[in-house]
């Protein structure tokens, strides 16, 4: 089942890095807004994340498509171990990007490629799991195999549930509306329409 | 772990997903069920346009700053916008204000600041909920970033921000 596991995580980089490629701006514009990073730093990862991410995410689903046919591919544990670093350092970053957009009272942007939307905790928990789920295929590669068309389909089945259940985690659980409200009965003054 | 052992944790795992999507998705919903009438009728948040750039041209053309900068959305019965004016008006020319009313005021407490007066429209077109409300934008016209502010210190921290921001550019 690690296999559906590896699967899910590495569509969800892939497409995160081909919208990235196809010229999207999202996250040039997030990196800016996040400001955690320099202008230089956030320039060259604009550049270099979407190439990263489809080059990891394709290398990915080969290594899944592998465990998928029964075979034992020699990088398939640096596959799993590529995305687990990514995994862990979108999680990292985030969280950072996250509470520092809190603390300023900001609202930004996640330049997530997939179901963009406004940074949430759920971002960081999504990345998080990415990297549990990364962690795991990387700890029992391809195991235990599907035997039989019925477990293949098994684990076809959860490998796309679990891709489109993670897309859309946080989009799901952001809420919509004004940025804090209420505020304007709790503290007349700041946030009332006049 | 057996093949069957694995899938049954794995459709656990992925119930329990299903299960945080759908409890999102439900508060939504109530979320907008509860909206009073008339409130919002395009249903647009100005949380919605970072990453919109405004335009160059047109009745929204004005509202963007000469070079990287801000936009204040405020009222002249507003005590705390007048606080936020003061605290902005290290931005000179690069901070654009609309009102919605007069201007009366602003060049005193931000001298340079261009304001926009009866600027109900903007609040309108762009979803914007109150008054004070800040965009960031940066060179090129692109809102980078929202805020309503809760308080005059929240405001300090999201200019020392902006300004570090547009320094490192």
């Amino acid at each position: 089942m690690t296999t559906a596991l590896l699967a899910a995580v590495a569509a969800l980089v892939l497409l995160a890095g081909l919208a990235g490629v196809a010229g999207r701006p999202g996250l040039a514009i997030a990196l800016a807004a996040h400001d955690v990073l320099t202008r230089r730093a956030q320039r060259v990862l604009a550049a270099l994340v979407p190439a990263l991410e489809v080059l990891l995410g394709a290398a990915g689903l080969v290594v899944a498509g592998a465990w998928f046919a029964g075979a034992r591919p020699p990088g398939g544990r640096m596959a799993a171990a590529a995305l687990l670093a990514l995994s862990a350092a979108y999680a990292a970053y985030t969280l950072m990007a996250w509470r520092r957009a809190r603390a300023s009272g900001r609202v930004v942007p996640c330049g997530c490629g997939v179901a963009e939307g406004l940074l949430s905790g759920w971002h960081p928990a999504r990345a998080a799991l990415m990297a549990l789920a990364a962690a795991a295929a990387m700890a029992w590669p391809g195991a235990p195999a599907p035997q039989g068309s019925g477990q293949q389909v098994i684990v076809l089945a959860a490998s796309m549930a679990l891709a489109a259940l993670l897309a859309v985690l946080p989009a799901a659980r952001a809420m919509p509306g004004p940025a804090r409200p209420g505020r304007s009965s709790r503290q007349p003054g700041w946030g009332a329409r006049a | 772990m057996s093949f069957t052992a694995a899938a049954l944790l794995l459709a656990w795992i992925v119930i329990g997903l299903l299960a945080l999507v759908c409890a999102g998705l439900v508060r939504r919903i109530g979320d907008l069920a509860t909206r009073p009438a008339g409130a919002d009728p395009a249903g647009l948040d100005a949380r919605a346009l970072i990453g919109f750039t405004l335009p160059s041209s047109g009745p929204r053309s004005g509202l963007r700053p000469s070079g990287a900068g801000a936009i204040l959305f405020s009222s002249p019965s507003c005590p705390a916008c007048r606080e936020v004016l003061g605290t902005l008006a290290t931005l000179g020319p690069r901070l654009v204000v609309v009102s919605l009313g007069g201007c009366d005021g602003v060049g005193e407490l931000a001298p340079g600041a261009r304001c926009i007066p009866d600027g109900g429209g903007h609040f309108d077109a762009l979803g914007v909920p109150g008054a004070p409300y800040l965009f960031a934008v940066d060179a090129g016209g692109t809102v980078t970033s929202t805020m309503m502010p809760e308080g005059a210190e929240q405001v300090t921290a999201w200019l020392t921000g902006l300004t570090r921001a547009q320094e490192a550019r």
